[in-house]
């Protein structure tokens, strides 16, 4: 039996369709340049880099936040942080630094409205005696 | 380029939304967001005393500027001895008597309002104190329409002497309104003691075992001869103001501030006794 591969004229008559097929796949194929170009990788780039900047904004913010309400306690005086330490305490042991509180601020040695310090010999000349 | 635009726009709306938040959490709270008590007159009186102190500290201010002009005039004219010295002196004598005199004026009604405000004082007491504080308030009104108009130098000589007798009664009624306030704040403090002592016996009477009840009453019994010692000290610190002879007020305080003084400690130690009660 004769190899109908083996048929030169067949192929002669064929061999155009043959090369056209093998010349239209590297068509098929998108280039390179395009593989560049197209938006999709390029804009999750910009969202990926946009939220990282954002968490990091967001996280400095609230880093800021916490350091300044942490430095506020500094400020407050003794008396007040010992009012905020016994805000849970019974309502006897308030009772009882309220007026620890009070007793310290009523100090006898300390005149709340001591006399003006003026000058009583406001003369022209001085007074005879 | 418009997606990038979207991405930006929004990464710049949620960092202004998110620091308007942490803005606002910042923030201490406003007194519109509080709970606002309803004004009573005390709380009226506290703040007319607030506005009174800034006033009184501004005019002392005021009054400080004025003595030194004075002072400088003063020492002008004694190496000049000229006419327009001696009329930069009057001027500066005038402008410093009127000065020094609202002093005392804001002063006086400082006094006035604190002893309204100071509960603690015998009510005979706090009457004639404020009689006197009215009295030195009249007194220095008077003083303010002298020195109203220009004044020339013997007249101003004449208001210089004159003031420099009647300060002394001013002197003395500020040192009554002192010792009282002093005495009014501690015997205010000695009666919240006694009802705080009174409230924790009443609440810790049935609080533990046999041998607690029996320890809590022997310090409660010290706790009570220590508040009795400070009554007594108390009323015999008020009869010596109340029967003051002729004795001046500013040399009964300066001798009551060491008794004052024994007063608040004992109270103090009552209050650090009831602390230890309560940590039985």
């Amino acid at each position: 039996m004769k190899d109908p591969t083996l048929n030169q004229t067949q192929f002669s008559q064929e061999k155009p369709l043959f090369e056209q097929r093998v010349e239209s796949k590297p068509e098929a194929m998108p280039p390179a340049s395009d593989l560049v170009e197209n938006p999709r990788p390029r804009r999750s780039l910009i969202f990926v880099i946009g939220g990282i900047v954002l968490v990091v904004l967001i996280a400095a913010l609230l880093i800021l936040a916490i350091i300044f309400r942490s430095a506020e306690p500094e400020q407050i005086s003794e008396e007040l942080i010992e009012t905020m330490q016994t805000e849970s305490s019974s309502p006897l042991q308030l009772r009882l630094n309220e007026l620890k509180a009070e007793l310290r601020t009523a100090d006898p040695n300390q005149e709340e409205l001591p006399f003006p310090p003026i000058n009583r010999q406001l003369l022209i000349e001085p007074l005879r005696q | 380029m418009q997606s990038l635009f979207r991405v930006l726009t929004t990464i710049t709306i949620i960092l202004a939304a998110s620091l308007i938040m942490v803005v606002a959490w910042l923030q201490p709270p406003t007194a519109q967001s509080q709970t606002v008590p309803p004004v009573f007159d005390t709380e009226q009186l506290s703040t007319n005393i607030s506005q009174l102190k800034i006033e009184y500290r501004a005019e002392l201010e005021a009054y400080r500027k004025e003595e030194q002009r004075y002072q400088i005039a003063k020492v002008q004219h004694e190496k000049l001895q000229t006419l327009s010295s001696l009329e930069e002196l009057v001027r500066s004598t005038q402008s410093g008597m009127q000065t020094r005199n609202q002093v005392l004026r804001t002063y006086f009604e400082l006094l006035r309002l604190r002893l309204q405000q100071q509960p603690g004082i015998d009510l005979d007491l706090k009457q004639k104190a404020s009689g006197a504080v009215v009295a030195r308030i009249q007194l220095l009104e008077k003083y303010k329409q002298t020195l109203q108009p220009t004044l020339d130098k013997p007249e101003l000589q004449e208001v210089g002497r004159t003031f420099a007798e009647d300060v002394r009664t001013i002197e003395d009624t500020a040192y009554q309104v002192i010792s009282l306030l002093a005495l009014g704040e501690l015997q205010t403090l000695y009666d919240k003691t006694l009802q705080l002592t009174a409230t924790i016996k009443s609440e810790t009477a049935t609080q533990g075992g046999a041998l607690k009840i029996a320890q809590r009453d022997r310090a409660f019994g010290e706790t009570e001869r220590l508040l009795t010692q400070v009554k007594t000290e108390v009323s015999d610190i008020e009869l010596r103001l109340t029967n003051r002879s002729s004795q001046p007020y500013q040399t009964l305080y300066l001798q009551g501030v060491d008794d004052l003084d024994a007063v608040s400690n004992q109270l103090a130690q009552a209050l650090s006794y009831l602390q230890e009660i309560l940590q039985l």
